[in-house]
């Protein structure tokens, strides 16, 4: 029998992928656990292994594919003792079988199967073949009860098909519901924006250049909008003295261990930021909260997002736990994840949930600024950059390391009186920096 | 004598006793019961291990009986006997040694035509009659502990079928795994999945499935005679694909 090798859902919430590379072709020999291709999402590209031995009999889906939905048939696998080019001619969703695609055949030219196997971008909404959406029968009663429409449902059955179950999750809003018909997140019932066409016509043809949005762009606007329709947004700004914080991360940098001829860490700023943050949390516990609808879920860890700035967007991977954690293990972890960042090698697990998160943009010598909430989080922490000014303390001027930080708060979760205690326990953090040692 | 003897009837069967009160234009009955054991019992191969039902419930003309339990066997003998039609009464070797309890009433009956919901459940329909009730009970017993709550229905009936009975708890589970020791091709399994779809196909979440004898003459060996005999881990597997679980 040859094996299907389906678009891997890397993490619940994925719909569909884009094929970045395949790293064997037709007629190669894999066994399980072989890497057979790369899978870009929202935020990360994955590498796809192989489950089962045997040969690639055909690749339905060319590399450089966007939008392949999860559950798409994206190559058959023959295996040991099977006749590759037979199990390519059983490929289900070939449109037309390939008769020339046994591996030594010299094909006169170049491409032969992809093209004719590609009929994914054009049909993102079907989850089968020929550009329908597969659906239950009860799943379609139950949706036309609900009012659900079926092509906003991501089918969980076989080959993609909606059954009941996704039905009940899309009516409770979980998951299951797909982005809005824009994927883009451009629009939102109710609210008139102007079309494509509309802004185009603004500006001279030719003045500009068109780049199709990538996932993570998509994302970034999809959960944005979402963040500033649906959160109450306010916010509470602050300034913190970090003289004694700037003292004390000089002394330790200065006499951090070496380790293979390098010190052992380097701490940031940023990196005294984040352990205040997670300790103040762990002092006002009743912020550290995400708004549900039925329930506020009351977290007991200090998960903390920290926004990292990548080629053509952002990322945000969490630091876990992080009120339990060294300021030199802080660090590590942050290099490695700013590092695997940039490569988009981070994991959905590393970027996916926390209970806060911090956006820095002080190294661009911004004095301050108020962050969006990135959902699920009720809090999100701005700051600025750390600049020498004229305070007044006991009642002369004096010159003082002084850094403006801006608390946005989910006011469905966090009330202003609580927002301000929880932005005071982060100042006393940061301003006696020896508290974050212990 | 079992039910593959019948054969040798088969006209009889079919052509006179069915057919007489129609062409008799209603003036004569044909009252009479044909009892033995039917399905295979063990090691009797291929010509001896034989699932008659979908066979006679496939002529008008005839009323098609299969019990599980011995209660309903008593019951729906004495229906059958009482009953003006000719009643192919198809009873099981091996269950002749299972023990169930009978009621001690004077004149106990069970009507033919009535299937009956042995165990509840909301997850899926498990359709069975006769020995195929063990494979159906076990399984739900099992498929229990994983969360899947099965709805067990003893069809009892052949011909006529409880199609109430079934469409009800096919729109309540939304999903039903039928199981016969009989061949998958025109079986009792077939017949069910095509009145389903008909009478419940928006309120179906999967395909029918069917777990049947394999499609082969009964084997000798009795390695091969137990895999060509459905069983409970088969019955077991076909909810878990209708449930997607």
């Amino acid at each position: 029998m040859p094996v299907n090798i389906l678009m891997p859902a890397l993490s619940p919430t994925m719909e569909k992928g884009n094929l970045a590379k395949w790293l064997k072709k037709e007629g190669d020999k894999v066994k399980a656990g072989d890497v057979i291709a790369e899978i870009e999402t929202d935020k990360a590209t994955m590498e796809v292994e192989a489950v089962d031995e045997g040969t690639i009999a055909k690749i339905m889906v060319p590399e450089g594919t966007a939008d392949v939905p999860v559950n798409q048939v994206i190559a058959v696998l023959a295996e040991e003792g099977e006749d590759a080019s037979a199990a390519a001619k059983a490929a289900p969703t070939a449109p037309k079988p390939q008769v020339a695609s046994a591996p030594k055949a010299d094909a006169p030219k170049p491409t032969p199967a992809p093209q004719a196997a590609a009929p994914v971008p054009a049909a993102p909404k079907a989850n089968g073949s020929g550009g329908r959406v597969f659906s239950s029968p009860l799943a379609r009663r139950l949706a036309k009860d609900a009012g659900v429409d079926l092509s906003r449902v991501s089918g969980t059955g076989p080959h993609g098909r909606i059954i009941a179950r996704d039905i009940e999750s899309a009516k409770s809003g979980g998951a299951q519901m797909r982005a809005p018909a824009a994927p883009s997140g451009g629009t939102m019932p109710g609210i008139s924006v102007p079309s494509d066409d509309q802004i185009r016509a603004l500006y001279e043809e030719g003045s500009f250049e068109s780049v199709p949005h990538d996932s993570m762009r998509k994302t970034i606007a999809r959960r944005l909008l979402e963040s500033k329709l649906t959160i109450p947004h306010f916010y509470l700004t602050a300034d913190v003295d970090i003289g004694s914080l700037l003292r004390v991360r000089e002394e330790i940098n200065a006499t951090a261990p070496e380790k293979d001829g390098k010190p052992a860490f380097k701490l940031s700023v940023n990196d005294f930021v984040i352990k205040a943050m997670a300790v103040a949390l762990q002092k006002v516990p009743d912020a550290n909260a995400t708004w549900t609808e039925g329930a506020m879920l009351k977290h007991k860890h200090s998960d903390i997002g920290v926004a990292v700035a990548i080629p053509g967007g952002l990322v945000t991977p969490v630091i876990r736990q992080a009120e339990g954690k060294s300021l030199s293990a802080i660090s590590n972890e942050m290099k490695d994840f700013a590092a695997r960042a940039k490569t988009k090698k981070l994991k959905p697990t590393e970027y996916q949930g926390g209970t806060t998160a911090i956006s820095n943009l002080g190294m661009y010598g911004v004095k301050d600024f108020a962050a969006v909430i990135n959902p699920p989080h009720a809090t999100i922490l701005a700051v600025g950059a750390g600049e020498k000014r004229a305070v007044v303390r006991d009642g002369e001027v004096v010159a003082a390391d002084v850094m403006t930080v801006t608390l946005s708060c989910d006011h469905r979760a966090v009330d202003g009186a609580l927002g301000a205690q929880l932005l005071a326990a982060f100042r006393e953090a940061i301003e006696k920096p020896l508290s974050l040692m212990a | 004598m079992t039910f593959n003897f019948s054969m040798q009837a088969i006209d009889q069967i079919v052509n006179s006793a069915a057919k007489t009160l129609y062409m008799s234009g209603g003036q004569v009955e044909c009252s009479i019961v044909f009892r033995g054991p039917n399905g295979a019992a063990a090691r009797v191969a291929a010509q001896h291990s034989q699932d008659f039902a979908s066979w006679y419930a496939h002529i008008p003309g005839l009323k098609v009986v299969s019990p599980y339990t011995a209660a309903d066997a008593k019951g729906l003998l004495k229906s059958a006997i009482r009953d003006p039609n000719p009643v192919i009464f198809l009873e099981n070797e091996i269950l002749y040694g299972k023990t169930f309890p009978v009621p001690k009433l004077d004149d106990y009956l069970v009507p033919i035509g009535k299937a009956k919901v042995v165990r509840p459940g909301k997850d899926v329909t498990i359709l069975s009659w006769s020995i195929g009730m063990t494979y159906a009970l076990e399984a739900a017993e099992e498929l229990a502990k994983k969360h899947i709550f099965a709805e067990v229905i003893d069809l009892r009936t052949i011909r006529p079928l409880d199609m109430a009975t079934i469409i009800e708890s096919v729109k309540k589970t939304g999903r039903c795994v039928t199981v016969e020791e009989g061949w998958p091709q025109f079986g009792v399994g077939s017949e069910i999945a095509a009145r389903i779809m008909d009478e419940a196909f928006d309120y179906l979440d999967a395909p029918v499935k069917r777990v049947t004898g394999e499609d082969v003459p009964m084997p000798y060996a009795a390695n091969l005679e137990k895999l060509a005999l459905p069983n409970a881990a088969k019955v077991i597997e076909a909810a878990r694909a209708v449930t997607y679980r």
